[in-house]
C-alpha cells in the first residue's frame, strides 16, 4: 500500500513538473513579442538570447505610427462592431424561433444550417468574392462586415440556450396579450444576458483576428489590423530584416492586447462557448 | 367549414412569425453562405477568369485537369495533408496530456489553463509575426539559444525539410488550447467512482488513464480529430504571413493556392474547382467519421 501511493506521488510530480515546463515554454513567443517591442535593435540582434534588456525604448512604436496603423485600427474597430452588433440581434432572433416557435420547415433549415458548418469557408471564397463584387461592396468596410454577420454557430448558440430555459414565464406574457415578439424582447432576450456575452466574446475574437476575408475584399483604406500585419515583414520567411522586427513587435503587442485583456477578464466565457462548440 | 378555415388561419399566422424572426438571419444566410456554395459549384465547371469574363461551360474539364494533371495542385495537396499528419497526432497527445494535467488541480493549475489557452485568441497574423522572429536564422530567439548551449542553428524556414514541421509546431503551440479545453469538459463528465473503481482494482495511474479514460473519451476524441483535420486542411494564415509558400512551394497549402490562383492571376473558375477538390475530401472524412460513430453506438 505504501509503496503504491508513493508511486502515485511519483507519477504526480512527474506531470505536475512536465506541465509547468510546458506552461513556461508557451508563455515564451507573448513574452518575447512584448519584450522585443521595448527591446532597443542593438539588441535585438544579440549573438546571445537577452532575457531582461538593460536599456528600454519606445521607438518601435513611433515608428509603427508611420504607417497607417491608425487606419487600420479604426477599421478593425468599426467592423468588429458593427459583426458583434448585426451578428447577436440577427442570431437571437432566429436562434429564438428555432427553439420555441413552430413553423413549416424549421427543422429542415435549421439541419440545412448545421450541414454548412462542416464546410470550411475557404471553399467558397472566390464565389463569395463574386457575390460581394455584384454587389458591389469589394474595397469597402460594409464588404467585410455584411458576409461576416450570418453565424451559423451564434444561431446554435441562442437556441441551446432558449431550449435551456423555463418556457413559463414566456407563456404567462403571451397569455397576458404580449406578441411573440414583445415576448422575445421583454421577456426572452434579457433572460439570455449569459448567451449573449459569449457570442459577443466570441465575435470580439473571430473578427478582431480575422484575415483571410478581409484579406481578399479590402484595399489599402478599407484594410484591417490583421491584413496590415500579415503584409508587415515584406521579406517574411527569406530573411528579416532587423530594422522591422522592433516595429514588427511593437504592431503585435498592440494589436494583440485587446484580445488578451478580454481574455484574461472574462476567459470563464470564452471557455464556456469553447466547449458547447465541440461537445454539443 | 369555419373551424377548419380558423385553423388554417391560425397555422398561416404561425408560420408568418415564424419566417418573420428568421428571415432577416436567412436572407444573408442564403446570399453569403448557400449561394456561394451552388453558384462556386457552376463556375468550377465553367472557362471564367478575370480576363476572359464570357465564360463558356466546359464540364469536369477543370477538375479532370487538377486530378490528372496538375502536379502543383498534387504537391500542394500533399504538403497540405502532411502538415495535417504532423499537426494532429501531435495536439491530440498533447491536448490530453495537458488536459490530464490541469485536471489533477495541483498547485497552479487554474493559472496553466489560462496559459496554455491564451494563445488561441491570437489572430494568424500576430502569431506568423512572432513567430517568423523567433525562427529567425540569425538572431531568433530558438537559433541564438541552440548555439548558446553549443549546437547548430537550424534554417527552420528556409530548407523544404524543416518548413512544414516548423510551421506544425506554430500550430501546436497556438491550437492545443482547444483541444485541452475540449477534452477537460469530457474528463470532468466521467463519474469519479469509475476511477476510483479502478484504482481498487489494483490499476495504476497510468493504467487507469490509457485504459478506463482515454475509452470513455472515445466519442471526443474522434469528433475532434474530424475538427482538427477540417482546420488543418484549410491552412492559410501561417503560410501567407511566414512563408508565402516557399522555399519552392514547399510550404505552399491548397487554400493558399486558390487565393493566389484566383486573386492574384485571376483564374477564378480553376481556383473554385479546387475548393470542391479539398470539400470532397473533408467530406470523406465526415463521412468515416460518421461510420466510426455509428459503429461505436451498435457494439
Amino acid at each position: 500500500m505504501r509503496k503504491a501511493i508513493q508511486s502515485l506521488r511519483l507519477t504526480d510530480i512527474l506531470i505536475w513538473v512536465c506541465g509547468m515546463i510546458y506552461v513556461l515554454l508557451a508563455i515564451i513567443p507573448i513574452y518575447w513579442m512584448v519584450i522585443s517591442s521595448i527591446k532597443p535593435e542593438s539588441i535585438i540582434i544579440s549573438k546571445v538570447p537577452i532575457w531582461i534588456p538593460p536599456t528600454i525604448t519606445f521607438d518601435h512604436y513611433i515608428k509603427v505610427f508611420e504607417r497607417p496603423i491608425l487606419l487600420w485600427f479604426r477599421n478593425t474597430a468599426i467592423t468588429t462592431f458593427f459583426i458583434i452588433v448585426l451578428r447577436v440581434f440577427l442570431a437571437s432572433l432566429a436562434g429564438y424561433a428555432f427553439a420555441r416557435l413552430r413553423f413549416r420547415g424549421r427543422d429542415m433549415i435549421f439541419t440545412l444550417m448545421l450541414i454548412t458548418l462542416m464546410i470550411p469557408p475557404e471553399i467558397t471564397l472566390i464565389p463569395l468574392y463574386l457575390v460581394v463584387r455584384d454587389l458591389q461592396l469589394v474595397n469597402t468596410l460594409s464588404g467585410i462586415i455584411i458576409p461576416s454577420i450570418p453565424s451559423v454557430f451564434a444561431v446554435y448558440l441562442f437556441r441551446q440556450f432558449f431550449l435551456s430555459l423555463p418556457k413559463e414565464l414566456e407563456d404567462a406574457a403571451m397569455i397576458d396579450g404580449c406578441t411573440p415578439m414583445t415576448t422575445f424582447l421583454r421577456i426572452a432576450l434579457p433572460l439570455a444576458k449569459p448567451a449573449i456575452i459569449v457570442v459577443i466574446i466570441l465575435s470580439f475574437v473571430d473578427s478582431w483576428n480575422a484575415l483571410t476575408w478581409p484579406l481578399v475584399v479590402s484595399n489599402r483604406e478599407t484594410q484591417t489590423l490583421a491584413v496590415g500585419l500579415a503584409r508587415f515583414n515584406p521579406q517574411m520567411g527569406v530573411a528579416t530584416l532587423p530594422s522591422y522586427i522592433g516595429p514588427g513587435m511593437a504592431a503585435s503587442t498592440l494589436m494583440a492586447t485587446p484580445v488578451l485583456l478580454v481574455y484574461f477578464l472574462l476567459q470563464r466565457y470564452i471557455v464556456q462557448g469553447i466547449s458547447t462548440t465541440g461537445l454539443k | 367549414m369555419i373551424p377548419a378555415l380558423h385553423i388554417i388561419k391560425r397555422r398561416l399566422e404561425r408560420n408568418f412569425i415564424g419566417y418573420s424572426f428568421t428571415l432577416p438571419f436567412i436572407i444573408l444566410f442564403s446570399v453569403f453562405v448557400l449561394y456561394p456554395i451552388v453558384s462556386g459549384l457552376l463556375l468550377s465547371s465553367t472557362d471564367y477568369t478575370l480576363m476572359k469574363p464570357q465564360s463558356s461551360f466546359v464540364g469536369l474539364k477543370n477538375y479532370i485537369k487538377l486530378i490528372t494533371e496538375d502536379n502543383y495542385f498534387r504537391k500542394y495537396f500533399i504538403n497540405t495533408i502532411y502538415y495535417t499528419v504532423l499537426v494532429v497526432p501531435a495536439r491530440l497527445l498533447l491536448g490530453l496530456f495537458l488536459a490530464n494535467y490541469v485536471n489533477r488541480r495541483m498547485i497552479g493549475f487554474s493559472f496553466s489553463r489560462v496559459i496554455i489557452f491564451a494563445p488561441y485568441v491570437l489572430s494568424v497574423s500576430v502569431i506568423g509575426l512572432v513567430w517568423g522572429w523567433l525562427y529567425d536564422w540569425q538572431y531568433g530567439l530558438i537559433n541564438t539559444t541552440l548555439k548558446f548551449i553549443g549546437l547548430s542553428p537550424i534554417p527552420w524556414l528556409s530548407t523544404s525539410q524543416t518548413v512544414m514541421p516548423a510551421l506544425a509546431l506554430v500550430s501546436l503551440w497556438a491550437d492545443v488550447g482547444f483541444d485541452m479545453i475540449i477534452l477537460l469538459a469530457a474528463m470532468q463528465d466521467i463519474p469519479t467512482e469509475v476511477i476510483e473503481a479502478a484504482k481498487v482494482d489494483g490499476a495504476n495511474g497510468w493504467q487507469s488513464f490509457w485504459q478506463i479514460t482515454v475509452p470513455l473519451l472515445r466519442p471526443v476524441i474522434i469528433m475532434l480529430i474530424t475538427i482538427n483535420i477540417i482546420s488543418c486542411m484549410r491552412l492559410f494564415g501561417l503560410v501567407f504571413v511566414m512563408t508565402d509558400g516557399g522555399p519552392a512551394g514547399s510550404s505552399m497549402s491548397v487554400a493558399y493556392h486558390i487565393y493566389r490562383t484566383a486573386f492574384r492571376q485571376g483564374d477564378f473558375s480553376y481556383g473554385s474547382a479546387m475548393g470542391f477538390i479539398l470539400m470532397a475530401f473533408l467530406l470523406v472524412i465526415t463521412i468515416i467519421r460518421q461510420l466510426l460513430i455509428r459503429s461505436d453506438t451498435a457494439t
